[in-house]
């Protein structure tokens, strides 16, 4: 047999050990968690129809609903849902410098005289 | 180990230590650099976005049918991969290969239409001039200007006859003397979209024409020596565009990495299934954190980019 059959069909072989039933709860928490994206995509255009006094209001419900769609897709697709305490550790730093960076720049907006200054 | 002579030790084992097998430690840590790569752009998109003055920063220039679509795509390709790792979980591989022609499929949709959108950009001009016209002379470029008053100091829309990245001074050395432009119906201007329809209904009714003949038959001939600049909507256009083409070009770079790990998995790396199907599912799980961490930042992206 060729090595390129071989490839395109490889034998049978001892399947990972799985709890069958978990990874099939999991399959059924996909597809839901992708009902919720496309919801949450729709929300987001609807949005922009909607009219806000204020560029910030604006910014935050966007944001907003950001972050609950990149909540499901960490939680669920990325499994950090009861993940290990070793990832945790490793995004709570990530976490701490992300929101670092946004709060030095909210500062910089509030405490620089004309900050559009640096833009065209 | 199963892997007995493998220089790689922990690739299916879990690490006491950390809980998880290397390759997906590794994984996230790598994650969390891009986090910082990314973040640090984002905050400094929102910075410029929230210090940008009124009618200053490019809106609805963006095709927002085609970004809510690429976005379903994405989405839509972060459930075959995890779809997929689910198969192989369950020792189907056939399943998990469909899957996975459906995530490669998708992928190249995504850089296909998203190509599409660049080069769109890149035909598409903004003309300022040395003197703005009277909106009172051109009643069908009310929705380029503020109100149905107000002068235009520029206009946006497709350039005739010329190709992308031109400037006055790429025309001119090219022996044009004038330009003609088909404006688009709204100038990014103004923020919101219901003020220039108004504009445009009051210019037009007082012309005796329709809103629709604006979209449709507006052309302007511009003679050279009036234009102060020329620019297409590429980065050199404005911070904007100069931050819409880097967040989005990482992240296609991102999207052609995925592509690449993928089909090296899917095909000459397939190998590995034969041998040792754990370790390989592994593999597969560690690759689809990165490709749900390029569908996490389109998540971001879309809304800021496209609708902020």
């Amino acid at each position: 047999m060729s090595e390129a059959i071989l490839i395109s069909e490889p034998p049978a072989a001892t399947a990972p050990s799985a709890d069958v039933e978990h990874v099939l709860r999991m399959r059924k928490q996909f597809l839901r968690v992708y009902g919720a994206l496309v919801v949450g995509t729709v929300l987001t255009v609807a949005m922009y129809y909607v009219y806000f006094e204020e560029m910030w209001q604006t910014v935050t419900v966007a944001l907003l609903i950001a972050s609950v769609k990149g909540s499901f897709v960490a939680a669920v697709f990325m499994h950090l849902w009861r993940a290990q305490k070793s990832l945790y550790t490793i995004l709570l730093y990530t976490g701490v410098v992300a929101v670092g960076l946004f709060a030095l720049s909210v500062y910089s907006i509030f405490s620089v005289p004309a900050p559009h200054y640096f833009v065209r | 180990m199963s892997h007995a002579n493998s220089a790689i030790p922990y690739t299916t084992e879990i690490r006491e230590d950390t809980g998880l097998y290397n390759g997906k430690l590794g994984m996230w840590l790598f994650l969390a650099s891009e986090v910082m790569l990314f973040g640090a752009l984002f905050s400094a998109y929102v910075f410029l976005r929230l210090g940008a003055r009124e009618g200053e920063w490019p809106h609805g220039l963006l095709n927002i049918p085609i970004g809510t679509f690429n976005t379903l795509v994405l989405i839509t390709s972060s459930l075959t991969v995890a779809l997929s790792w689910t198969s192989l979980k369950l020792g189907d591989f056939q399943r998990y290969r469909r899957l996975q022609y459906v995530t490669l499929g998708c992928a190249v949709a995504f850089l296909a239409i998203k190509s599409f959108e660049y080069n769109d950009k890149f035909n598409h001009y903004e003309v300022w001039l040395n003197e703005p016209f009277a909106s009172q002379d051109h009643p069908l470029l009310a929705g380029q200007a503020v109100d149905a008053d107000a002068p235009i100091p520029s206009i946006i829309g497709h350039i005739e006859g010329i190709g992308p990245f031109q400037t006055v001074e790429t025309l001119k050395e090219a022996g044009a003397t004038a330009v003609t432009i088909h404006p688009d119906k709204y100038h990014y201007r103004l923020s919101a979209w219901q003020q220039a329809e108004r504009n445009l209904k009051e210019a037009s009714t007082r012309a005796g024409a329709t809103s629709a003949d604006a979209e449709d038959h507006a052309e302007l001939s511009i003679d050279l020596s009036r234009v102060a600049r020329l620019s297409p909507l590429a980065p050199r256009h404005s911070t904007y565009f100069a931050s819409y083409f880097t967040l989005t070009g990482l992240h296609a770079l991102h999207v052609i990495g995925g592509i690449l790990a993928f089909a090296y998995l899917l095909w000459p790396g397939a190998r590995m299934w034969r041998e040792d199907p754990e370790r390989y599912t592994n593999r597969i799980e560690v690759t689809g954190l990165f490709w749900h961490f390029i569908d996490l930042l389109w998540i971001f992206l879309f809304p800021i980019l496209y609708l902020l």
